[in-house]
């Protein structure tokens, strides 16, 4: 009897431990289902000084609805804020144009969705590398990813316009990472909404481990030419942790795909 | 056993009809009859799995027994890969019965709620 219970043991242990290699040497992974990412508690403490990891930001992440834009709080724009508004014409938001005229960058004409759209929209598995001078983010929406500088370089003071920006991190304590970025390109939208930002805008974001299996994302946005005050367009985001070496799915929004769905269905709906 | 059988039919539609649909993830909503849902039967020309949205075209005859083709779109390749979905869902020359959100234009196009496939699968 008592060997019996040693092999049954010895096999629940060994399909536990075996179950994480798995599932993570599986292809593709598109993201977790919604029950699947309630379903992942804290895990234990959070360990120190560690982002390393695929992670998961859930629905939440993906967002666009109408909860996105009404939970977020943004402030009134300035008049150039409103006068940059006013040529935008997306698919979410207060602003939402007809289908056959909007003029998203990302959905209409496959642009980057730079920074920092790219974590307030179509925000999907990441996989986060620390090296010894950077932490790397790679975002499998779109295949991109983002250097964040850790080896004490400033940042540049009048830096070229670039999609993603130029960042620089720092550990504020042993389970908070903070990153600042600047530089960006003002041809980008900062989420699916159609607001924009000017080429002055600082973005800070905050990365909060706050157990094993749980990172914390807030994102302050700063940019006084087109809002009237900072505003969080992520507000303590949670991204769950996913088994090591989850191969992604590919989710790219290729130009001549977007131009396919944009002349084969969306431009048909147009109303005489 | 004919009236037993009406019922289940009648059931069976209205199943059909209520299951949650795909949620439209781009783009105005309002462009599309979301008050006015179609079902429609044809035959697959092409399933392009791509972003940001799919699209399944499909010859469609109508009631003057014109044949149309409808392009009907779902959502990212992500999105419907968690729903069941795959690149190999569809091949040309399946029959399939799709649940729409037409144009209100009247032109043949539309987001997918649902597709059934011959064999009773469901896809949403």
């Amino acid at each position: 009897m008592r060997t019996r219970l040693t092999v049954a043991a010895t096999i629940v242990t060994t399909l536990a431990i075996c179950a994480p290699r798995a599932m993570a040497q599986t292809w593709g992974f598109p993201g977790l289902s919604n029950d699947a990412f309630a379903a992942i508690a804290a895990g234990g403490p959070a360990p120190q000084r560690d982002l390393t990891g695929e992670w998961d930001p859930g629905g939440a992440g993906i967002a666009g609805g109408d909860n996105y834009f009404t939970g977020r709080n943004t402030p009134p724009l300035t008049p150039l804020g409103q006068q940059m508004v006013s040529r935008n014409r997306p698919g979410h938001g207060p602003y939402s144009a007809k289908v056959y005229d909007g003029n998203d960058p990302l959905t209409t004409q496959g642009d980057p969705s730079g920074f920092p759209r790219i974590v307030n929209y179509e925000f999907r598995p990441i996989r986060i590398v620390q090296t010894p001078k950077a932490v790397l983010i790679m975002y499998s929406f779109n295949q991109t990813w983002r250097i964040i500088w850790t080896d004490g370089r400033k940042l540049p003071e009048d830096p070229d316009p670039r999609w993603f920006g130029y960042s620089v991190g720092r550990w504020e304590d042993n389970t908070t990472f903070v990153v600042d970025t600047v530089g960006m390109t003002d041809r980008t939208w900062i989420d699916s909404g159609g607001y924009p930002h000017s080429d002055a805008m600082r973005v800070q974001e905050r990365y909060h481990r706050t157990g094993m299996n749980v990172l914390e994302l807030t994102v302050t946005i700063d940019d006084p030419k087109v809002y009237t005050r900072p505003f969080q367009s992520r507000d303590r985001l949670p991204l769950k942790r996913l088994p090591d070496g989850t191969d992604f799915l590919e989710q790219v929004y290729a130009a001549s795909e977007v131009r396919e769905f944009k002349t084969d269905v969306a431009d048909q709906t147009r109303t005489p | 056993m004919r009236k037993t059988l009406m019922s289940a039919l009648v059931v069976a539609g209205i199943l059909f009809l209520s299951q949650p649909g795909v949620m439209l993830a781009h783009h105005g909503a309002a462009t599309f009859d979301t008050e006015n849902e179609i079902t429609v039967k044809g035959t697959v020309t092409e399933w392009t799995w791509s972003n940001p949205h799919c699209i399944l075209r499909v010859d469609v005859k109508d009631a003057d027994g014109t044949v149309r083709n409808w392009a009907v779109a779902t959502s990212n390749v992500a999105d419907v890969s968690k729903r069941g979905w795959s690149r190999r869902s569809f091949a040309a020359g399946d029959a399939v019965t799709i649940l729409i959100q037409p144009a209100k234009s009247g032109a043949p196009v539309g987001m997918i709620k649902n597709v059934m496939l011959a064999d009773g699968t469901k896809l949403q």
